[in-house]
């Protein structure tokens, strides 16, 4: 890794970094602000139950795009700075480029990961309501988002600089869309639904936290599949390595 | 320092360039001449890495782009692009110390070039022109001393004074042995400095020779002022006449011509070697023959 070219990439994801953490500690904050006026009660034993759900039907849209964000600016944002041809003639390897690209997107997300992991502890807390689950919950939050950086970074990675990119959004917008409209579908039982619904499964980065709120028991309500968040990371993980070849050979204007 | 063997790029269907043959020695000073998307730009770019060929080699320093190691070439190559930098959220002393990392260049230089082509280091890169931010470009091409210098028109934007400068800072690092590989479309800067021309047309190299060998395989232009009669002699061609001045383009042997001069009194004439721009006009127009 380089340290000046972390900063550099550090400095151009600044302000997604303050925007995003932002918001979705804003949206966590908003939420138990509602239902402490609204008088609603909070305990200690579904807290983390309601915090799964709002994850994954409020703040996981907004994190997957931010996340495919991450992953897919940094080439972007240096072939928009014109600043290719300076950055890729320095004495840098394509090795210590690609890693440390890889590591600012880690760090920008996990800042991001952290900053929500503190406001909803802080939350968790006032309303005497902190378990362990909650960190745990949030440390899956950081796999699948980390899942979505590098499938946006490999994406990124393997196509042409030049191009335009903006397509690799898209990503997070139809799983979202998608995802909407699944509960629609969902008594369906067409085999194009089925199929849909398996390729839907693993480009959603979040799919593996499952609610269930008709659920006999609070354990089943909010779940988590560990084995399928494993698969998405190692997959994802395993392509972004892979792009490394190509983009060794790349032209990166 | 640089040695092209074959050298093929196509984009698609179109030519980049095609089976580009030469090689630069250590202290030569290149003129990289050639008309609008004649693939200049293309076999720069294919030099430092940043394109992949088709076919054929680029060596720069005994390494080619294959190479796992390629890029510890840039510890004594600098490249000044011919696209200007747009980081425009950076102020200029961030993006210059940034760079001066990347480059492990060292401090008193550094400062030595912000005070010698006048950087304002303290504005956003938005705030300042085309020619200030070439100037960064230039002084980030320049930081780290490099002994292979690539520059694609580096002086466009630049007023005269800075020019004159930047012409003055690389005839100084020139000295010292570097080598510069310098595409312009300003000819009397390359006529200037450089020692070898290159042209390229169509992707493809039609002549590469001494400036010396150039000027005396073309013409020279003669002006006669104030004389009557017809002079013919092999070689002269009237290319422009004038109220009281005649023009001509002479090829021939330059006994027979001052002979004939003197037998017909003419008094007042001047010999000039063509300009860069008259030959590089022939050879884009005609071809090499």
């Amino acid at each position: 890794m380089n340290k000046t070219l972390f900063l550099l990439d550090m400095k151009c994801l600044k302000k997604t970094i303050i925007v995003g953490s932002s918001i979705l500690s804003l949206i966590i904050i908003a939420i138990w602000l509602f239902v402490y006026f609204t008088s609603k009660d909070v305990s200690a034993d579904t807290f983390h139950v309601d915090y799964q759900y709002i994850l994954v039907k409020v703040l996981s849209p907004i994190a997957i795009f931010m996340s495919v964000y991450i992953g897919r600016y940094v080439y972007s944002k240096y072939h928009s700075f014109q600043i290719n041809e300076s950055i890729y003639t320095t004495e840098l390897s394509k090795r210590v480029h690609f890693i440390t690209h890889i590591l600012s997107a880690v760090f920008a997300v996990a800042i991001v990961n952290t900053m929500t992991t503190f406001t909803i502890i802080s939350i968790s807390l006032l309303f005497n309501a902190f378990t362990l689950r909650l960190l745990l919950i949030q440390l899956c939050f950081l796999i699948g988002l980390l899942s979505a950086v590098f499938i946006g970074q490999m994406l990124i990675v393997v196509m042409k600089t030049s191009g335009s990119s903006t397509w690799i959004l898209s990503i997070p917008l139809v799983t979202y869309v998608y995802n909407t409209i699944s509960e629609i579908v969902k008594g369906l039982d067409s085999r194009i639904i089925v199929i849909l619904n398996r390729i839907f499964k693993y480009i959603d980065f979040l799919s593996f936290f499952s609610i269930d709120l008709q659920a006999t028991s609070i354990s089943r309500m909010a779940t988590i599949n560990f084995f399928h968040m494993m698969i998405l990371f190692v997959v994802s993980t395993i392509l972004l390595m892979s792009s490394f070849t190509i983009f060794r050979r790349k032209e990166l204007i | 320092m640089i040695e092209i063997i074959n050298l093929t790029k196509y984009y698609n269907q179109n030519v980049g360039c095609k089976n580009i043959n030469f090689k630069v020695e250590a202290g030569e000073k290149i003129g990289f001449i050639g008309p609008n998307g004649s693939g200049k730009t293309t076999l720069i770019r294919l030099l430092m890495g940043l394109l992949v060929p088709t076919d054929g080699t680029a060596r720069i320093m005994s390494k080619t782009i294959s190479d796992n190691d390629f890029h510890k070439i840039f510890s004594d190559v600098s490249y000044l692009s011919n696209a200007p930098i747009k980081m425009n959220d950076f102020y200029v002393a961030d993006v210059i110390e940034t760079f001066r990392k990347l480059k492990n260049s060292s401090t008193e230089y550094v400062d030595y070039l912000i005070k010698y082509f006048e950087v304002e280091t303290k504005k956003l890169m938005e705030d300042l022109s085309y020619g200030n931010i070439k100037k960064i470009s230039i002084l980030i091409a320049l930081m780290n001393k490099p002994k292979l210098l690539i520059l694609d028109e580096p002086t466009s934007g630049l007023d005269p004074l800075m020019q004159n400068r930047f012409f003055t800072e690389i005839k100084k690092l020139s000295k010292n042995g570097m080598t510069v590989f310098f595409s312009s479309h300003i000819l009397s800067e390359i006529e200037d400095f450089c020692h070898r021309i290159i042209f390229i047309r169509e992707g493809t190299i039609v002549l590469d020779t001494p400036l010396s060998k150039l000027k005396e395989r073309t013409h020279k232009i003669i002006s006669i002022r104030n004389h009557d009669s017809v002079i013919d002699v092999n070689g002269l061609s009237l290319v422009e006449k004038q109220l009281a001045k005649e023009i001509y383009h002479f090829n021939g042997k330059m006994p027979d011509l001052l002979e004939t001069l003197i037998k017909r009194k003419v008094k007042d004439f001047t010999i000039e070697d063509a300009s860069l721009s008259d030959m590089v006009e022939m050879y884009y127009e005609k071809g090499a023959s």
